[in-house]
C-alpha cells in the first residue's frame, strides 16, 4: 500500500484542476461533491497506509531523478514513515470535514467555487509537504502552502483588514522562510544532499564538507536557522503576530490552515528532522525556551481578548508553543501526540465558533453574545467538548497529550519550563471557559432580532462538529496507560525510541487537572455566577496587567516603532539624497553639458544628457578605481 | 579552404554550412522588403509578419540541424571548430543555443506584434518586420563571431535596427523620446566598446579573439593597465546593452516608450545577445587572465542586483516596473560568469554557460508571457499603472492566473522556471565558494518578492476599477503567446531536467 502514497496529494490536485476547468460559475453542489470526495478518497488511502505502516513499519523513500546539477543529482519523490502516516491521516480527515462544513458556511458566496479551488490547492500542497523525502521538496511545498494561506486569508479582499492580514501573513512568514532556506542550503553545502537519510547520516558522523566552522557549531547554526523557518510558520514568539490577524480569513480556513495543518508544519519539520536538532543541545535549549515563552505569552494575551476567533487563535499560538517546548526538552512522542490531538480539538473549536458566528450574522465579539445554549444546543455541546479537551480535563484528548509535555519538561530538569507550562494551562482553562460562559450562558447582549432568528445550521455543518467531538474525546486514549501507550509504539515504528519517554506520573496528572479545574472555576465565578466582578478587576489593581494583555503586550506597536518606521525613514532619506543631492550634482554637470550642446535641445528634455553623464561618471569611477588597483596610475 | 596569401577562398557550401540561419533571415528580410514594393498595402500588412515568422521558424530548424553538425565535427576528432575565414566566424553549440533563443524570441515578438499592427494602422508593417529580422541576424553574428570587427558589425546591426523599432510609432511622443534616448546612450556605449576593442587590438595586434587570447596572456604583465582599460571599456559598452547598473538608466524610459512587442524584444532578444557577446568576448579573449579582471564583473553584478530591485520597489507604472526587474535579472545573469573568477575549471565554465542559458530560456518564457498579458490589460484599462490590474481575477481569470505565474516565476517561486533558474545560479555561487554573492542573490530576490507582490495583490485582492461586465477580449495571437509562456514556465519549473539534460550534453565551444 505504501507505494501508492503518491495518490493522496494527487486527489486534491485533480479536484483543483477539475474545479479550475469548470470555472467560477460551477454549481455549489458539484463543487462540494468533487472536493469532498477527493479528500475522502485521500483519507481512505491514508487509513490503509496507516495500517500498513502499523504492521510493517517505515519503508525506504520512493524517489525518481529530477535534475542534475554539476556532479550532484537531485531527486523528488515521497516517503512514508509512522510520523507522516499519522499526519496524512489527520490532514485528510480534517480536510474532508472542513470542505463539508464550508458548504454551509460559504453558501451563496459569489466566489464559492474559487474558495474550494484554493482549499484544494492548499490541501495538495500540505500533503506534498508531509510526504516529501528531502528538504528541497519540503521547501518547495513550504512556499506553496504559504501562498495558499495568503490567498485564503485575503479571500474576502474587500475588507481592508483581510487584505492587510494576508499581506502580513505572507511577509512575516517569509522572514522565517529566509532562515529555513539558508539552513537548507548550508546543509546541502556541507553534506551534498537534501535527502533526510543522507543528511542524518552526515549529522551523526559529524562529517561536513566545510571548514570555516567547527562541526558542533555548524550543527547548532543549521538547527537554529531551520527553527527560524518553523517559528515563522508555527507562529512562535516573536514571529507570532501574523496568526491572530490571519483570523480575517473565513472560519473554515482558520480551522484547517491556521489551527490543524499548516501552522503545525513548523512543528512537523522540527520533528521530522529531529536528528539534526538532537545533535545540538544548545539548539534544543533555544527551542525549549522559545516554545515556553510562546505558550505562556499567548495564553496571557488570550485572557482578555473579546473576539471569539482571536481567543481561539491565541490559544493555537499557545498550544503550538507547548509542542515546540516539548521538542526542546526532547519529548518527541509527547509533541507529535499533542500535534495530533490539538488538530482535532482545535479544528472543532474553530468550526464550533464558526457555527456561532454563522448563526448570529457574522458577529465575532463575545461581549455581544450570551445565552446561545438554548438556540444552538449542538454547537454548545461540541464547543464544550472542545473546551474541555483544550483545558486538559480527563478523559478528553488534550489531557493526555498536555500531561505528557509537562511530564517531559519536569523530568528533563527544566523546572522553569514546567512551571511556565502549568501557569499557561491555568490561563488556557480560564480563557476558553470565559468564552464558553460569555457565549452560551446568561442573557444575549446583542440585538434581540438576531437572537430570535439564531438557529442551528444544517447537517453539513453539524456532522463535522459531531465527528470532531468524538475524536476530541477519544483521541487522547491512544497514548494513555489504558492502551499501553499505543501511539508511542506506533510513532517509533517498533524501532528505537526517539527523544525521551517517561512513565506516567499520576500525581502530576492530578496536579494538572486541579490547575485546569481551578482555571475553569475562576472563570465560572467571574462570568457565570458573577461572584467576582471582572470589570472591577480590570479597572482596579490589575489595570496595568489588563491593559498589557488586552493590547497584546504592544508587540505590533513595538515592531512599528522599531522596524517599520526606521525603514520608512531610511527610504525617505535615500529618496531625499537621490532627489536633491545626486540629482543636484548631476544637474549641475548636466546644465553645463546642456548649454554646451544646444544642438541636442530637441530631445524633449535634459534627461538624456543626465543619463549619458551618469553612464560616464560610472565608467570613470570604475576605470579610475581599476587603474588605481592595477597600478596604472602612479 | 586554404587560400592564397592568407585570404581564404570561400565556397557557398562552406558558408551555408556555418551560416545557414543567418542567411535565411537576411533573405527573408530582403524578400519582405521587395514584396512590400510590389504588393498592395493591405496584403503586405497581412503577409509580412507571417512571412517573418516563417523565416524565423526556418532559421530555428536550421539551428537545430547545426547541433548535429557540431556533434559530427566533434566526433571527427580533429579538435577544430567548424569555421569560416580562419576562425572569423564559428559554428559551435554556444552560438546554436543563443540562436535558438533569438529565433524563438523574435518569432514570439512578431506573433505579439500582429495585434499591435491592428491597433496602430500608422505603423509600417513590412519595415518593422524586416528590421526585426535584421536585428535578429545581428544578434546571431554577436553569438557566433570570434573576430572583434564582425562582432562589432553584429552589435551595430542589432542596435541600429532597435533604435528605429523603438521609435516606430512616429506620431507618439513617448515612443520618439524613448528611441532618441536609446540612440544617444546606445551610441555612447558602442563608441566605448569600440574604443576598448581598439586598445585590445593595439596591444595584441589581432582582431581575432581565438588568437588574441594567447597574446593577451603574454602581454598581460607588461600592459596590464592598458589591457584592463580595454576590458573595462568593452564591459561598459556591453553593460549598457544589457543594462547593468550604473549604465541602465536608458532602459526604463525606453521600455516605457517603445511599443510592447519591441520592449519584449529589447528585454529578451537584445539582452540575450548582449550576454552572448559578453560571454564570447571575455571567456575567449580574456580567459587566460580572467582571475585578474573578474572582480569588475562581480562589482557590477552586485550593484545591478541591488539597485535594480530596490529601484523597482517604488514603481507604479507596470512597464517601468518590468524594466527595473529586467535590470535586476541582468545582475543575476552576470553572476555565473562573474563567479568563474574563482574556480575557473573547464567543468565550471560549462556549468556557468548552462546556468546562463537556462535562466535566459526561463526568462524568455516569463517575459514574453508577461508582456502579452500586459498588452491586453493596459489597453483595456487605458493606462499602464498597477491600477490597470485591479481585480483582473474577476474580469479575466486566465489572464490573472497567467500573470500570477509569470511574476511568481520572476520572483523565484518554486515550481516555476524562474525558481529553478535562480536556484541553479545560486548553486554556482556556492560551488565556487562566493557565498556572499549567493547571499546577495537571495536577499535581493526577497526584496523582489515585495514588488511582485504588489501586482498579485492588485489582481487578486482588490476590487476591479472597471465594471466587471467589461469582459476582456484577448486576440488569438496573444492567447497563443501567453499559452506558450505559461507552458514553458511551468514545464521548466516542474521538469527542469528536460532542458538541463540537453544543456549538460552540449559541446559548448566544440570541445
Amino acid at each position: 500500500m505504501v507505494q501508492n502514497a503518491w495518490l493522496i496529494p494527487l486527489f486534491p490536485l485533480v479536484a483543483y484542476l477539475l474545479l479550475f476547468v469548470l470555472g467560477r460559475r460551477a454549481q455549489e453542489g458539484i463543487v462540494t461533491a468533487i472536493s469532498v470526495l477527493a479528500a475522502l478518497a485521500g483519507f481512505i488511502v491514508s487509513l490503509l497506509i496507516l495500517s500498513d505502516v502499523h504492521a510493517n513499519g517505515a519503508s525506504a523513500p520512493y524517489v525518481f531523478h529530477w535534475l542534475t546539477v554539476g556532479q550532484n543529482t537531485l531527486s523528488m519523490g515521497f516517503e512514508v514513515t509512522p510520523l507522516n502516516a499519522m499526519m496524512l491521516t489527520v490532514v485528510t480527515f480534517i480536510s474532508t470535514l472542513v470542505l463539508l462544513f464550508s458548504k454551509g458556511y460559504l453558501h451563496g458566496d459569489a466566489r464559492y467555487s474559487v474558495f474550494y479551488q484554493y482549499l484544494n490547492l492548499f490541501i495538495f500542497s500540505m500533503l506534498g509537504l508531509v510526504i516529501s523525502p528531502n528538504l528541497l521538496q519540503v521547501y518547495i511545498f513550504w512556499e506553496l502552502v504559504g501562498l495558499c494561506s495568503f490567498l485564503l486569508v485575503g479571500f474576502w479582499y474587500f475588507k481592508p483588514e483581510a487584505a492587510a492580514a494576508a499581506k502580513k501573513a505572507f511577509i512575516v512568514t517569509r522572514i522565517g522562510d529566509v532562515g529555513l532556506f539558508i539552513g537548507i542550503v548550508l546543509i546541502y553545502v556541507a553534506t551534498g544532499t537534501f535527502e533526510y537519510s543522507g543528511v542524518f547520516e552526515a549529522f551523526e558522523a559529524k562529517k561536513f564538507a566545510i571548514d570555516w566552522i567547527t562541526p558542533d557549531h555548524f550543527i547548532t547554526l543549521v538547527a537554529i536557522l531551520m527553527f527560524i523557518g518553523a517559528m515563522g510558520k508555527s507562529a512562535q514568539f516573536p514571529l507570532h503576530t501574523w496568526l491572530p490577524d490571519a483570523m480575517e480569513g473565513p472560519t473554515p480556513v482558520s480551522a484547517l490552515i491556521h489551527a490543524a495543518t499548516m501552522v503545525a508544519a513548523g512543528v512537523y519539520l522540527v520533528a521530522r528532522a529531529f536528528p539534526i536538532f538532537e545533535a545540538s543541545p544548545d539548539a534544543l535549549t533555544v527551542i525549549g525556551i522559545i516554545g515556553g515563552i510562546t505558550a505562556i505569552f499567548a495564553a496571557l494575551i488570550g485572557l482578555t481578548q473579546n473576539d471569539i476567533k482571536r481567543v481561539v487563535a491565541y490559544s493555537t499560538v499557545s498550544q503550538l508553543g507547548y509542542m515546540v517546548m516539548a521538542l526542546g526538552v526532547s519529548a518527541y512522542a509527547a509533541s507529535t501526540f499533542h500535534l495530533m490531538t490539538h488538530a482535532f480539538f482545535k479544528a472543532l473549536l474553530f468550526l464550533a465558533a464558526g457555527s456561532v458566528i454563522h448563526a448570529i450574522h457574522h458577529n465575532q465579539d463575545i461581549r455581544f453574545m450570551g445565552g446561545l445554549w438554548k438556540k444552538l444546543p449542538l454547537t454548545g455541546w461540541t464547543f464544550l467538548i472542545g473546551a474541555l479537551a483544550l483545558s486538559g480535563i480527563p478523559p478528553f484528548a488534550g489531557f493526555w497529550s498536555k500531561d505528557e509535555i509537562l511530564l517531559g519538561a519536569l523530568k528533563s530538569g527544566n523546572t522553569t519550563l514546567f512551571v511556565l507550562g502549568l501557569i499557561a494551562a491555568f490561563c488556557t482553562a480560564f480563557y476558553i471557559f470565559r468564552v464558553f460562559f460569555m457565549t452560551f450562558t446568561g442573557e444575549f447582549r446583542g440585538e434581540k432580532e438576531v437572537y430570535e432568528h439564531a438557529h442551528e445550521s444544517g447537517s453539513v455543518m453539524t456532522i463535522p462538529l459531531v465527528l470532531l467531538s468524538i475524536m476530541a474525546i477519544v483521541a487522547g486514549l491512544l497514548n494513555s496507560p489504558l492502551t499501553d501507550h499505543a501511539f508511542e509504539h506506533f510513532i517509533f515504528g517498533g524501532g528505537e525510541e526517539i527523544g525521551k519517554v517517561y512513565d506516567t506520573e499520576w500525581w502530576l496528572a492530578g496536579l494538572a487537572t486541579v490547575v485546569a479545574l481551578a482555571g475553569i472555576g475562576l472563570s465560572y465565578l467571574m462570568y457565570k455566577s458573577k461572584s467576582i466582578n471582572p470589570e472591577a478587576l480590570a479597572n482596579g489593581p490589575l489595570r496595568p496587567f489588563y491593559q498589557l494583555s488586552l493590547n497584546k503586550f504592544y508587540v505590533d506597536e513595538l515592531y512599528h516603532v522599531a522596524i517599520v518606521k526606521p525603514v520608512v525613514w531610511i527610504g525617505h532619506i535615500l529618496n531625499f539624497i537621490d532627489k536633491w543631492v545626486v540629482d543636484g550634482i548631476v544637474h549641475l554637470f548636466g546644465e553645463g553639458t546642456y548649454i554646451g550642446s544646444l544642438g541636442l535641445k530637441y530631445s524633449q528634455n535634459g534627461q538624456v544628457q543626465t543619463y549619458g553623464l551618469v553612464t560616464l561618471i560610472g565608467a570613470l569611477l570604475l576605470i579610475g578605481a581599476a587603474m588605481y588597483a592595477v597600478g596604472g596610475v602612479k | 579552404m586554404n587560400g592564397i596569401n592568407g585570404v581564404t577562398q570561400l565556397a557557398f557550401s562552406d558558408v551555408w554550412r556555418v551560416m545557414a540561419p543567418e542567411i535565411l533571415l537576411v533573405l527573408g528580410g530582403f524578400l519582405i522588403l521587395v514584396l512590400d514594393l510590389f504588393m498592395n498595402k493591405e496584403s503586405s500588412r497581412r503577409l509580412s509578419p507571417q512571412l517573418g515568422i516563417l523565416f524565423l521558424i526556418a532559421a530555428f530548424v536550421m539551428t537545430i540541424r547545426n547541433f548535429g553538425l557540431v556533434s559530427d565535427q566533434t566526433a571527427g576528432g580533429t579538435g577544430e571548430l567548424l569555421n569560416l575565414s580562419n576562425m572569423l566566424y564559428v559554428l559551435d553549440d554556444f552560438g546554436n543555443v543563443f540562436k535558438l533563443l533569438f529565433t524563438a524570441g523574435t518569432a514570439l515578438v512578431l506573433l505579439m506584434s500582429i495585434d499591435f499592427f491592428k491597433q496602430n494602422p500608422e505603423v509600417k508593417v513590412a519595415e518593422y518586420t524586416y528590421l526585426m529580422l535584421f536585428a535578429t541576424t545581428g544578434a546571431m553574428v554577436m553569438a557566433s563571431s570570434l573576430d572583434l570587427i564582425t562582432l562589432f558589425v553584429g552589435l551595430e546591426l542589432l542596435s541600429i535596427s532597435s533604435y528605429v523599432l523603438v521609435a516606430m510609432r512616429r506620431n507618439h511622443a513617448k515612443s520618439a523620446e524613448g528611441g532618441m534616448k536609446y540612440l544617444v546612450i546606445g551610441s555612447i556605449a558602442s563608441a566605448m566598446a569600440l574604443y576598448g576593442m581598439s586598445f585590445l587590438y593595439g596591444v595584441t595586434g589581432q582582431t581575432n579573439l581565438a588568437y588574441g587570447a594567447q597574446t593577451v596572456i603574454q602581454m598581460w604583465l607588461q600592459f596590464k593597465p592598458l589591457l584592463t582599460l580595454a576590458f573595462l571599456l568593452m564591459l561598459i559598452g556591453f553593460g549598457v546593452k544589457v543594462s547593468l547598473v550604473p549604465f541602465h538608466q536608458w532602459s526604463p524610459d525606453t521600455y516605457e516608450g517603445a511599443p510592447n512587442p519591441v520592449t519584449a524584444f529589447l528585454a529578451v532578444v537584445s539582452k540575450a545577445a548582449g550576454f552572448a557577446l559578453i560571454l564570447r568576448t571575455f571567456l575567449w579573449g580574456f580567459s587566460g587572465v580572467f582571475g585578474d579582471v573578474y572582480i569588475y564583473l562581480v562589482i557590477l553584478a552586485a550593484l545591478t542586483m541591488v539597485v535594480g530591485n530596490v529601484a523597482a520597489l517604488s514603481q507604479k507604472n507596470i512597464k517601468r516596473l518590468l524594466a527595473y526587474s529586467s535590470v535586476a535579472q541582468a545582475g543575476y545573469l552576470l553572476l555565473p560568469l562573474a563567479v568563474l573568477g574563482k574556480g575557473k575549471s573547464i567543468d565550471n565554465i560549462w556549468l556557468a554557460l548552462g546556468q546562463t542559458s537556462f535562466y535566459l530560456v526561463a526568462y524568455l518564457f516569463m517575459t514574453m508571457g508577461a508582456f502579452a498579458v500586459l498588452t491586453v490589460v493596459t489597453r483595456q484599462a487605458g493606462n499602464e499603472t498597477l491600477e490597470a490590474f485591479r481585480g483582473l481575477w474577476k474580469r479575466a481569470p486566465f489572464l490573472a492566473v497567467s500573470m500570477a505565474v509569470f511574476v511568481l516565476s520572476m520572483a523565484g517561486m518554486p515550481l516555476t522556471a524562474g525558481f529553478i533558474g535562480k536556484f541553479y545560479i545560486f548553486l554556482g555561487t556556492i560551488n565556487t565558494e562566493m557565498y556572499w554573492l549567493g547571499g546577495l542573490l537571495f536577499a535581493t530576490s526577497a526584496i523582489a518578492f515585495y514588488y511582485y507582490f504588489g501586482v498579485l495583490k492588485a489582481m487578486f485582492l482588490k476590487d476591479s476599477a472597471v465594471q466587471s461586465h467589461d469582459k476582456i477580449q484577448v486576440p488569438v495571437s496573444l492567447t497563443v503567446t501567453i499559452a506558450i509562456g505559461l507552458i514553458g514556465t511551468l514545464a521548466l519549473g516542474i521538469f527542469p531536467d528536460l532542458l538541463m539534460k540537453f544543456l549538460n550534453g552540449l559541446h559548448w565551444f566544440g570541445q
